[in-house]
């Protein structure tokens, strides 16, 4: 009997250890760690990258393998990349690409016109402006395409510069060479090169130098992205010497502002770019109170912008004084930057002004039996908008404006937007460099924007938008901006806040750092070095 | 049996076809759509009406919302789940994948948590009002307080950045493996550990255990042979609920370490709105559930014979 009971025992727990046993090797489980070949390999310049998103998710990882005809700065711009110059005809029509000869694609073959007129024609399959204003594209050479638009597009080059109009190669495409095909292989310009095989959804991608790049081989062996789903996690990974560089693979920062004091103690580089991303408080200008000038222009002067950089971020960014970074090339540099400067006496005066008094002593300002009493909508996961947007709460009800903050899942939020059921609503503006802060035909602020139905529109603010937008001589498209600018800034659309930053921290071991052209671009990754004796 | 098997898995369709239709048309009725979500997340702006259009239109998504149904009943007989709006990879593949990486961390899981939960509730039992007791039922309601992405990051915090021992994310290796475990045993060993503790308790205030000490039986055999086995039955249902739950993924576990998992896949996927991925994963996960449901019904007519009986 006792026998039977133990042989019943060894039973139990040999069919556990079969279990655990099973588990680890039926699914390929191996006792070496997955971050290990890397750290290991200390003869190679591997850069470690932790990413939020699995390569194929996220557009950053795509800039290291496709390039671009044309390519900008951060401030807007543009220059040729594999188009090694272009013309552009006096009505802004007709684009004519002069392409770099000897850049090859990654399976070993040439990029020339024909390739890259596949590649347009693909864009313009997936890309609704490029749809809508494209008339043809010829090949007139064997390095010299030409474009002919049908309306003019002032985003023409912006759109030729992004994510949306990679350089591709025609086997790249399923079925090859067509371009309403699928893009599959990943085959591009770029300084590295993806190799399929390495790639492990949701957990890593390798990337590999190309030797062949046209630029000249990076010193870098090649780049591993590794997919770190916790911002806190990667930098525990950062610190802990799995990864050597975080921050650089996402356009949000991923890095909490509060740790980069603590990463620079430790001696780690922290690069805090501007981007020309500004967090703005976007007022519902359909209806009271945001439809008078003078509240909205007083809830512009009542928040201390600079105390507010200095609390909640330690000074690590700066203060947003126009809608939108006036260093862009179409951006607000004419604008006084005293015009929201904060006064709250003023804004006081303001909604006094405008008939918001406080009449029964309570503390908020009513008008007509109605209080100010404002419903800011907060997208759940925009940045740093929930401390934000209690910092608001506390300056407001200074000049008798109560702030009821409701934050909401990120689709409800753009629902309430599109229905106008908000006062106020916190966003961060877009990062166009050529056509900022939603000024655009279609953009913002433009009336037929369904997106931003109660955002501020006038029949004159079109006007202004539609002239200077169509205009194709550049000094004159920059007059009339300049003009739309000033006139924008005294109708105080939105409450500009501060500068979102791309943070990227790296270990001493990496060099050679420069930001992108914007947030998304990791391109510039081909320009680091790596010391391997730190 | 076999009869009561078939019903059990017949009704099991209904319920699994249900649960995913249901899921569909509540996040088909709630705000938002796929187009707007992922471009956002893919350009971090907000799309114009034309890329939202032109976004719908590629991916078949302007179509009624019956069409779109019938469509994907018609598929998902067949098995094919259709493509990941986000991802443009077959459903299937995507859950394959991830699946491995969750079978993996829960099968470890209950390895460890359940033959720690029965050294831990069977003893406290024993020595109910005891110091073992007392200590492990203050442990156990500790471990039950604590939230798991506190202790998997002070976890990380110590094993990977004080101490180096451990990597702090990752997929492929027994060393990725331990932190994520670590986790979430401590959470599952305190629940069910409580679970059997209750129901020895409730067997050893029986007659029947009475008369076994009566007749001069050891406390062994009467704890294990007739406390414990007559304790099974409510015990086996927690295991089967834990497995289930585990099984349907842990996604704060699988955030914190990183782990590619279908938790957190199927969360982002809510996000964005990816309905053939949340019909199908929600399916697979429904089919999961039936089967351990089904499983845990049978183990019953085992370890209670009078279950069987009355099924005859």
């Amino acid at each position: 009997m006792k026998k039977y009971t133990m042989n019943k025992r060894i039973l139990a727990l040999a069919m556990v250890l079969v279990l655990v046993m099973a588990t680890l090797s039926g699914c390929g489980l191996s006792g070496k760690n997955s971050n290990e070949s890397v750290a290991s390999a200390s003869s190679q310049k591997i850069l470690r990258i932790a990413a939020a998103f699995d390569f194929k998710s996220a557009m950053e990882g795509k800039t290291l393998v496709y390039e671009n005809l044309v390519k900008s700065d951060m401030a807007g711009n543009f220059s040729g990349w594999l188009a090694e110059k272009y013309d552009v005809s006096d009505d802004g029509l007709t684009y004519t690409f002069h392409l770099k000869k000897g850049v090859k694609f990654h399976d070993g073959s040439e990029f020339n016109a024909e390739t890259a007129k596949i590649s347009l024609e693909y864009a313009q399959n997936n890309d609704a402006n490029l749809k809508k204003s494209v008339n043809s594209i010829e090949v007139i050479d064997e390095s010299t395409l030409k474009v002919v638009l049908g309306t003019y597009l002032a985003s023409f080059l912006n759109t030729l510069s992004s994510t949306s109009a990679p350089m591709i190669c025609a086997a790249d495409l399923e079925p090859a060479g067509d371009p309403k095909g699928k893009l599959s292989g990943y085959i591009g310009t770029g300084a590295f090169y993806f190799d399929e095989a390495t790639y492990e959804k949701g957990v890593k991608a390798e990337l590999t130098r190309f030797d062949d790049y046209w630029g000249g081989a990076s010193k870098l062996d090649g780049v591993e992205w590794l997919y770190v789903a916790d911002p806190t996690a990667m930098v525990v990974a950062l610190e802990s010497d799995e990864v050597d560089m975080i921050g650089i693979a996402e356009h949000h920062s991923s890095i909490p502002y509060v740790q980069i004091a603590e990463l620079k103690s430790k001696g780690y580089t922290v690069e805090t770019d501007e981007t020309g991303r500004y967090q703005v408080i976007e007022y519902n200008c359909s209806k009271a109170p945001f439809d008078d000038v003078n509240v909205r222009m007083a809830l512009n002067l009542a928040v201390d912008r600079e105390l507010m950089v200095k609390t909640l971020f330690e000074d690590m960014t700066k203060a947003s004084k126009v809608i939108t970074a006036p260093w862009f090339v179409l951006g607000p540099d004419k604008v006084d930057e005293n015009y929201y400067k904060f006064d709250q006496n003023r804004a006081k005066k303001m909604l006094d002004d405008a008939g918001w008094i406080d009449s029964d002593g309570d503390g908020i300002r009513d008008k007509n039996g109605e209080k100010l009493e404002l419903k800011l909508v907060v997208p759940q996961g925009e940045a740093n908008a929930d401390t934000v947007s209690v910092y608001l709460q506390s300056e407001l009800q200074k000049i008798g404006a109560k702030i009821d903050v409701l934050t909401l899942e990120s689709s409800a939020a753009s629902d309430m937007k599109k229905a106008g059921d908000y006062n106020m609503y916190i966003h961060h503006s877009g990062n166009m460099p050529s056509i900022p802060g939603g000024i655009g035909i279609g953009d913002k602020y433009y009336s037929t924007n369904k997106d931003w139905a109660y955002s501020f529109h006038s029949a004159e603010l079109d006007g202004m938008i539609d002239a200077a937008f169509t205009e194709p001589n550049t000094d004159s498209r920059n007059n009339k901006i300049d003009t739309l600018w000033t006139y924008l800034h005294a109708q105080a659309p939105c409450m500009p806040l501060y500068s979102v930053l791309k943070l990227v921290a790296c270990n001493p071991r990496v060099t050679g750092y420069k930001v992108g052209s914007n947030m998304f671009d990791m391109s510039n990754v081909r320009l680091l070095d790596m010391d391997m004796s730190k | 049996m076999e009869k009561m098997i078939f019903r059990r898995l017949f009704l099991g369709i209904f319920i699994m076809i249900i649960a995913s239709l249901l899921s569909f048309v509540l996040l088909y009725l709630a705000p938002g759509n796929p187009a707007e979500n992922i471009l956002r997340q893919r350009t971090g702006e907000d799309p114009s009406y034309e890329e939202i259009e032109l976004f719908l239109q590629q991916k078949d998504l302007d179509v009624p919302l019956l069409t779109q149904t019938s469509e994907w009943l018609y598929m998902a007989l067949r098995f094919d789940f259709g493509e990941s709006i986000n991802t443009s990879e077959p459903v299937m593949d995507e859950f394959i994948t991830r699946f491995k990486a969750t079978l993996q961390l829960t099968l470890i899981t209950l390895a460890f948590s359940i033959p720690l939960a029965f050294f831990i509730g069977v003893r406290s039992a024993a020595n109910n009002g005891g110091t073992f007791d007392h200590v492990s039922r203050f442990f156990t309601l500790l471990a039950m307080s604590i939230p798991e992405f506190w202790l998997g990051l002070m976890l990380m915090i110590v094993f990977s950045k004080t101490l180096n021992w451990l990597p702090s994310f990752g997929y492929g290796s027994y060393l990725n493996l331990i932190m994520p475990v670590a986790t979430l045993v401590v959470g599952y060993t305190a629940t069910l550990s409580r679970v059997i503790r209750s129901s020895m308790l409730e067997n050893l205030s029986q007659d029947f255990i009475t008369t076994a000490k009566g007749n001069g039986l050891s406390q062994h055999v009467i704890l294990i042979k007739y406390a414990l086995r007559n304790s099974l039955g409510p015990i086996v249902t927690a295991i089967g609920s834990q497995f289930g739950h585990l099984l349907a993924g842990v996604v704060v576990v699988e955030t914190v370490f990183s782990w590619p998992g279908i938790g957190k896949f199927l969360i982002d996927a809510v996000y964005l709105r990816d309905f053939p991925v949340i019909q199908g994963f929600v399916l697979l996960i429904a089919m999961m559930f039936v089967v351990i449901n089904l499983i845990t019904d049978i183990l019953y007519t085992y370890i209670d014979p009078r279950i069987r009986y009355e099924r005859r």
